[in-house]
């Protein structure tokens, strides 16, 4: 007995349904499984990262090529591990497709990008942005080499872009703070300890700067805090309790144009982890600190 | 079933074995290897001797100091590995220690570490020649004459076993010594062993040492009796006749209480001496897991509450959408047919040994339960999530019998005449295709594969979701690191995975492993929480560009750096 017409008719609904979708996956399989990025397209965007001004940063929007583009492309490195883009009044950003992604978006914090330009290098894009109120980089911590240190003992021993001191240790390095990379001073102390930074410095209209913790499984229990204190001139201008919770945490005072001394003091109350069984000194979490000092925008 | 399609599913299992065995020679060894590849030469060594000597099956010390290695999995699979080794091991490079060279087996075909591979590979194939069999049983059901004509029994045969095998997670875990696809196998040859034993004593009674197999190759297999005594009782409440005494005790559960412990005990000899203790160790070791890091949708989770939707999210993103549909129509045609199906009025008197003979057979049901209570029981917030899909594999042979039945339903619905009948079968690899080009794309880096709507390995990265996390996509840059050798940070790869390639002569010389702080270069692994282990090497390394990247459609999976200083 042939079967009834209504059946035929869900039959060939449903296998027409099955067949448009296998169609449509035969097309999206012919753009997924192909390479979008040819060798030509390294070396366009090569080239035209190459000539760029070297003091405005290139960022690389899509952060999971991340390395393959830093090996492809050395004017990557100038800005890898940027703390946002504050003090950046001009930026480019390489990108696949839409190049405000959320790494991007988090790192303008706050800014209103202006695009001025975009140069088409194949796959990738190159976008041109102006950053109206970005201002620029009077004085970074991270870089000056007049930048002293000392504990609740006394004064640290600098070499390099490391201070040994009688309670742990701090140096400029990358660490990772909420999954992205980040250039900054790492201190290592015992609980309770405080690390007094002070510098000379010629400061603008804001100082800014961030502290987070690393690593992610600190983050992810939320342990005891940090505290970070602020002074100008000897006055104490702020203090912030930041969380493991708060990721990258910004914080930003205002400030008069001038030659100034600045003092950062930063106390980790606890630097190791609570576990079920109890407190855990050695598994050790690292605050990540970074101050610059910006000028208004031009 | 056919002599002709007999020949064809041994055919099709033996392609698959072969394939596997060839290609994933190009598979890097992941970190859970290398702890089976050391357990598997010390279960086989201890096996050797006792064959040659009896008396060691009962010396407990010697017992416990083989077995001890990784006792937190059933021993059968890493056994059968170490005996494949001392089968098929070719001899590892002259010049090193005995104890870090492979050697020589009787038959010196593989790698030592690709004949460990090969009883897994075995059953996969036996998984592929399974379900050719099972989907050319749902067009020739055994003891029926052919009532419809009009599909080519081999239409539903060949997209069975295709829609499990060739899937691009399913083919990359299927060629490697882990439990992943062969417990995935074993539960489909459980099930259909079932289905006759609900009819036969003598399949009765070989279920119970198939459970017992099963169990002994992974512990998913335990949740295999609780989901077969929901189907039965489903059978029982849908017959709508009081059940009999016979019935209420039947044969096949009786066989599977009595007979799968004791088989698992006899294939476990680390069970064999305080069992009761290191039974309950094993299953607080899977109750209590550690919860490890992975990522999903952009965001690390490492402790419960786990979201519920990722095992649905990961196999729509991991298997091609044309196949789950077909999949869902087929659980939807089978649920729907199983429940207004009662059995025949002449019904044979129910027995003991034979409870539910002349019933029908409830496959949607039986479908249903098994392909997706493994995704339901991932769904749950406190399991942890961090395999990635391997632990839901159990569920995709009964999705792809779903699909194999939904194709031969629909098709025979259709009435195709003339030419119009070769339709079905000429139209598998336009359903096929998307899931097959995956897999080949993928090769050999299959674990960070997805599906064409997901957009490739690219639209996962762009998702969030994990790249990998088993630390074996390696190969590629071991060329690299050939050519000018230094002391390596090995990141994920797995010391017992390093050696492995060691005693194969496959590890670079130059390139002991050794601790960041004394590496001149390091390897990393890309996962999003391993982003702390990148910076480090960047620290340590004086460079934040890789020398070296594999990648799959552009996507970094593994990277070597160098020290620049």
């Amino acid at each position: 007995m042939p079967p009834p017409a209504s059946d035929r008719r869900r039959a060939a609904v449903l296998l027409g349904a099955v067949g448009l979708v296998a169609a449509v996956e035969w097309l999206a399989a012919a753009a997924a499984y192909r390479p979008a990025i040819s060798d030509a397209d390294w070396d366009a965007a090569a080239a035209a990262l190459a000539a760029l001004p070297p003091d405005e940063p290139v960022i690389l929007a899509d952060d999971w090529l991340g390395p393959s583009a830093r090996a492809r492309l050395p004017a990557l490195a100038r800005a890898v591990g940027l703390p946002d883009l504050h003090g950046a009044p001009r930026l480019h950003v390489l990108a696949l497709a839409d190049w405000r992604t959320r790494a991007v978006e988090d790192d303008l914090a706050g800014l209103a990008p202006r695009p001025t330009g975009a140069d088409d290098l194949g796959a990738f894009t190159l976008h041109h942005v102006a950053l109206p109120g970005a201002g620029s980089v009077l004085w970074d911590m991270t870089v000056d080499p007049s930048l002293a240190a000392r504990d609740d003992r006394g004064p640290c021993r600098r070499s390099r872009e490391t201070w040994s001191c009688r309670q742990g240790r701090a140096g400029i390095r990358f660490a990772e703070v909420a999954y992205r990379p980040r250039r900054c001073l790492a201190l290592e102390l015992e609980d309770g300890a405080t690390l007094e930074l002070s510098a000379r410095a010629a400061l603008g209209a804001r100082l800014r700067g961030h502290l987070g913790l690393s690593d992610f499984n600190g983050r992810l229990r939320s342990d005891a805090p940090v505290l970070v204190e602020l002074a100008v001139d000897g006055r104490t201008r702020a203090r912030w309790l930041l969380s493991d919770l708060q990721g990258w945490a910004a914080f930003e005072v205002p400030t008069s144009p001038g030659p100034a001394a600045l003092t950062v003091r930063v106390t980790s109350l606890l630097a190791g982890t609570f576990t079920p069984a109890g407190y855990d000194p050695e598994a050790r979490r690292v605050p990540c600190l970074e101050l610059r000092a910006l000028a208004e925008a031009p | 079933m056919t002599r002709r399609a007999l020949v064809l599913a041994a055919a099709l299992g033996l392609a698959v074995t072969a394939l596997l065995a060839r290609g994933h020679q190009q598979v890097g060894y992941v970190r859970d290897e290398g702890v089976y590849f050391h357990a598997s030469r010390a279960y086989a060594d201890w096996a050797a001797r006792a064959l040659a000597s009896p008396a060691l099956l009962l010396d407990r010390p010697a017992r416990d100091r083989a077995f001890a290695v990784n006792h937190e999995h059933p021993a059968l699979m890493k056994l059968a590995g170490g005996l494949s080794a001392r089968l098929f091991s070719r001899p590892g490079p002259e010049g090193q220690p005995p104890e870090a060279r492979a050697p020589a087996g009787a038959l010196p075909l593989l790698p030592e570490g690709a004949a460990m591979r090969l009883p897994a590979q075995l059953l996969a194939g036996l998984g592929a020649a399974l379900l050719f069999l099972a989907g050319f049983a749902l067009a020739r059901p055994k003891g029926h004459a052919p009532e419809d004509l009009s599909v080519s029994p081999y239409a539903p045969a060949l997209l069975a076993a295709l829609w499990f095998v060739g899937l691009p997670h399913v083919w990359y875990h299927a060629g490697l010594h882990t439990f992943d696809v062969p417990v995935a196998v074993l539960t489909l040859a459980v099930v259909l062993c079932y289905r006759r034993a609900l009819a036969s004593w003598r399949w009765s009674l070989l279920l119970g040492p198939l459970l017992g197999v099963a169990v002994s190759v992974k512990h998913n297999a335990l949740f295999i009796p609780v989901l077969l005594a929901v189907h039965y009782l489903a059978g029982l409440a849908l017959a709508g006749r009081r059940p009999t005494l016979g019935q209420l005790v039947p044969l096949p559960f009786l066989s599977m209480a009595a007979l799968a412990p004791l088989t698992a005990l006899a294939l476990w000899p680390w069970l064999w001496s305080d069992p009761l203790a290191r039974l309950g160790e094993y299953i607080d070791f899977h109750r209590l897991h550690a919860y490890y890091n992975t990522e999903y949708l952009g965001i690390n989770y490492n402790q419960p509450p786990m979201p519920w939707s990722y095992p649905w999210t990961l196999t729509w993103a991991t298997v091609p959408s044309a196949l789950l549909l077909l999949a869902a129509v087929g659980l939807a045609l089978g649920l729907r047919r199983d429940l207004s199906d009662r059995p025949p009025g002449d019904l044979p008197p129910a027995s003991f040994a034979a409870p539910l003979r002349g019933h029908p057979p409830r496959d949607g049901l039986l479908w249903a339960l098994f392909g997706l209570f493994p995704l339901a029981l991932i769904s749950l917030p406190e399991i942890p999530i961090f395999g990635g899909t391997k632990h839901w594999l159990t569920a995709y042979p009964f999705l792809a019998l779903a699909a194999a039945s939904a194709w031969l339903t629909l098709w025979r619905a259709m009435k195709p005449q003339g030419r119009a009948r070769l339709l079905p079968l000429a139209l598998l690899p336009a359903l096929l295709g998307p899931a097959l080009w995956s897999t080949a794309h993928a090769h050999p880096h299959g674990l960070s594969q997805y599906a064409p709507l997901a957009g490739g390995a690219r639209g996962a990265a762009e998702l969030g979701l994990l790249r990998g996390f088993w630390g074996g996509q390696v190969l590629p840059v071991l060329d690299d690191l050939s050519r000018t050798p230094a002391p390596l940070y090995l990141h994920d790869l797995h010391e017992l995975a390093r050696q492995q390639y060691e005693r194969e002569g496959r590890w670079p010389a130059g390139a002991p492993p050794v601790p960041l702080p004394r590496a001149r270069a390091g390897l990393l692994f890309h996962e999003r929480h391993m982003l702390s282990n990148e910076v480090e090497l960047w620290n340590h390394l004086g460079t934040t560009a890789p020398s070296a990247v594999v990648t799959l459609g552009d996507v970094p999976l593994t990277s070597l750096y160098r020290a620049s200083r």
